[in-house]
């Protein structure tokens, strides 16, 4: 048996270089030796791989339209099979992506991983921070709810502050003057084929770069002592990578099925009580937004955002000592965590303020949510207006006076001609009745003696049955 | 932080250890998503919808629109449940009057749902299939072609004033025996 399938291997290597490619994937050095502290990339990648089967699979019932939106997202939680753990694992998934992101960010800079000839690894790994942000930006209309419609509409306001540019930006998100059902289409369309593609070159670029460039090992061993001590990336490495992945994908699990991924009542543009809030994690950026007002707006919305990421983005360029322990880069170190303070205090007063000024409304918001969610699906309803036309009755005197040639419900016979398609004004018809030749029908024999009242109300009969 | 374990080998007993244990967290994974997208994807497909069933009576008309032995064609409006949606659109049926009782076909064909027609011969009139060339004689009994049981008859019934309803149904296609889809 094990004969046999190492035969197979061989004959598979020898026509594919599985061996090489293995080789090549798992046996990479890392220097120092596995730890649970290179487990976020991976984490990464298993959670974008989760957001990504679930994503697809939404999409064998989401309808990225007004109309249909937040009713096939509806029935998806409510109805489908599983829909709702589907639905859940991509909603909180989104949430983990960040957090990941942030930590993974993190340790990259507090272990100096940037440094030495990693910068375009480094701009790589800024790049995807933003493709994932847009993810979350995108995805956040999709449901069609309230918080959907108005979360978005601040978004596409705020990107309108760019200088000069900034109307028409709002127009392209929009796809015109109104958030409406092109909006919807094209956040969709970006959300699931743009992002998808982009993210997934990036990520090979950055696995590329990474394995080019070599893992940056601990900041408190000497290159010589890491690479005296070294392990393959499987199976100790990998090891640690999957309990790390369990322990975060049950984590998900048990968050969807402890609160299911909420959805609110469908967007209502009439709606002036209702409060939108970014997701969390943008929630610091919201609060900044409240301090500059007018003609400062601006520094809020843009130059705030804009100027730490330019810092962020071009770290590996001013910090260029090639000293990475955290201890003697106190500017570097001290930067990050005054940072990472003052996006913790704005978000901490975003929320306060919320629970303390707004209580009693988001309470409300929250209440409907939830009663929105415990009420059972009802599907939509089409083609009724069919069966309703066909049901009208034709006045009494059409069965009397013209059923013999038009038919009984108008359809025609070999006589005269079926009425369902007449597209003469209902004034036309009225004359046609008691002297066709007058409108130009003179085929037809006058129909004496029907008075107005009932002519008209053959041919308002008439008129109804066009589709 | 470091791991006094660590070493460049690590023994084969701990290697096929940790193999197994990735083995196995991958297959929990896995074997938790594969079964939640099985159930959303196929076990969603295989639920009754509703659609069929007896609640579905639809009034077609009175004894005296039908003639006698000749089928004539009946549009009935049709509720479909169809996910997200309650759809209601048109069904064809064929009603062929017999003294004081009706029978009604369903005008789709057994054999692979094409919509089967009455087609008047001198010969012989049948309802003809046009897909693979399936005739079935007035009384809906196959005379030839490829289907593999006769056309498919609905119930009905007759109300107190007289209105003929039918409880519109639909079938499994290409075997013999008549098989409800619900
Ligand atoms: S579908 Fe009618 S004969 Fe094939």
């Amino acid at each position: 048996m094990t004969h046999l399938i190492g035969k197979l291997y061989d004959w598979l290597d020898e026509r594919t270089g599985i061996k090489g490619v293995l080789h090549e994937v798992l046996d990479e050095k890392i220097p120092g030796g596995a730890r649970f502290a290179y487990v976020l990339g991976s984490a990464l990648i298993l959670v974008f791989g989760l957001q990504f089967v679930t994503g697809m699979f939404l999409t064998m019932y989401y309808v990225p339209s007004v109309e249909d939106a937040h009713r096939t997202v509806e029935y998806i939680s409510k109805a489908v099979t599983s829909g709702w753990l589907i639905r859940g694992l991509h909603h909180y998934g989104s949430s983990a992506m960040i957090i990941l992101v942030g930590l993974h960010l993190l340790q990259v800079v507090i272990w100096g991983a940037y440094k030495n000839k990693r910068e375009v690894l480094w701009l790589v790994g800024i790049g995807l921070m933003m493709v994932v942000l847009a993810f979350s930006l995108t995805g956040y209309l999709l449901p069609w709810d309230m918080k959907a419609y108005f979360g978005t509409q601040v978004t596409v306001n705020i990107a309108s502050e760019v200088p000069f540019l900034g109307d028409f930006i709002k127009r392209v998100m929009l796809g015109g003057t109104t958030l409406g059902t092109i909006t919807l289409s094209r956040f969709f369309m970006v959300h699931v084929i743009i992002l998808p593609a982009s993210i997934m070159t990036m990520i090979a670029l950055h696995l590329y770069l990474f394995r080019r460039a070599k893992p940056a090992g601990p900041f408190n061993l000497t290159e010589a002592a890491a690479q005296a001590k070294t392990d393959t990336f499987f199976p100790k490495q990998v090891f640690k990578d999957a309990v790390v992945g369990l322990v975060v994908f049950i984590i998900l699990v048990v968050v969807a099925s402890k609160w299911p991924a909420p959805l609110e009542p469908k967007a209502n543009p009439a709606d002036i009580n209702y409060i939108a809030r970014p997701e969390w994690y943008f929630l610091w950026l919201f609060q900044t937004l409240k301090y500059f007002q007018g003609p400062y707006a601006i520094i809020g919305s843009m130059v705030i955002p804009g100027v730490v990421m330019t810092v962020l983005a071009t770290l590996p360029f001013w910090d260029r000592s090639p000293e990475r322990h955290p201890r003697k880069r106190p500017k570097v170190i001290f930067g990050l965590f005054g940072g990472l303070a003052v996006i913790g205090i704005l978000m901490g007063m975003a929320i306060q303020e919320d629970r303390t000024v707004f209580k009693d409304t988001f309470a409300k918001q929250h209440a409907a949510g939830e009663k929105f969610m415990a009420q059972p699906f009802k599907p939509k309803e089409t083609g009724f207006e069919t069966e309703k036309k066909a049901k009208a009755a034709p006045p009494a005197i059409f069965e009397t006076r013209c059923a013999m040639c038009h038919g009984k419900a108008g359809e025609g016979n070999m006589v005269g001609p079926k009425l369902t398609a007449v597209t003469r004004s209902k004034a036309d018809i009225v004359k046609l009745i008691e002297n066709p030749a007058a409108v130009g029908a003179a085929k037809m024999p006058p129909m004496a003696g029907i008075p107005e009242a009932e002519r008209e109300k053959i041919a308002e009969w008439i008129l109804s049955l066009r589709d | 932080m470091s791991d006094p374990e660590t070493q460049m080998v690590p023994n084969p007993e701990r290697r096929n250890l940790l193999i197994f244990a990735i083995a196995l967290i991958g297959a929990g994974i896995s074997g938790v998503m594969g079964y939640a997208i099985f159930g959303y994807a196929v076990g969603q497909a295989l639920k009754a919808d509703g659609t069929s069933g007896d609640g579905n009576w639809i009034g077609i008309g009175k004894l005296d629109d039908f003639s006698e032995g000749v089928p004539t064609q009946k549009n009935i409006t049709v509720t479909t449940h169809d996910g997200w949606v309650n759809h209601r659109s048109e069904e064809a049926v064929w009603v062929v009057r017999n003294t004081d009782k009706v029978t009604v076909f369903t005008a789709t064909c057994p054999h692979l749902g094409c919509k089967v027609n009455w087609q008047e011969q001198a010969a012989q009139s049948c309802f003809y299939c046009p897909c693979h060339a399936s005739s079935f004689n007035v009384n809906g009994t196959l005379i030839k072609g490829a289907a593999a049981r006769g056309l498919d008859t609905l119930d009905w019934r007759r109300q107190a004033d007289g209105m003929i309803q039918v409880n519109f149904k639909r079938f499994k296609a290409i075997v013999a025996e008549k098989v409800e889809l619900l």
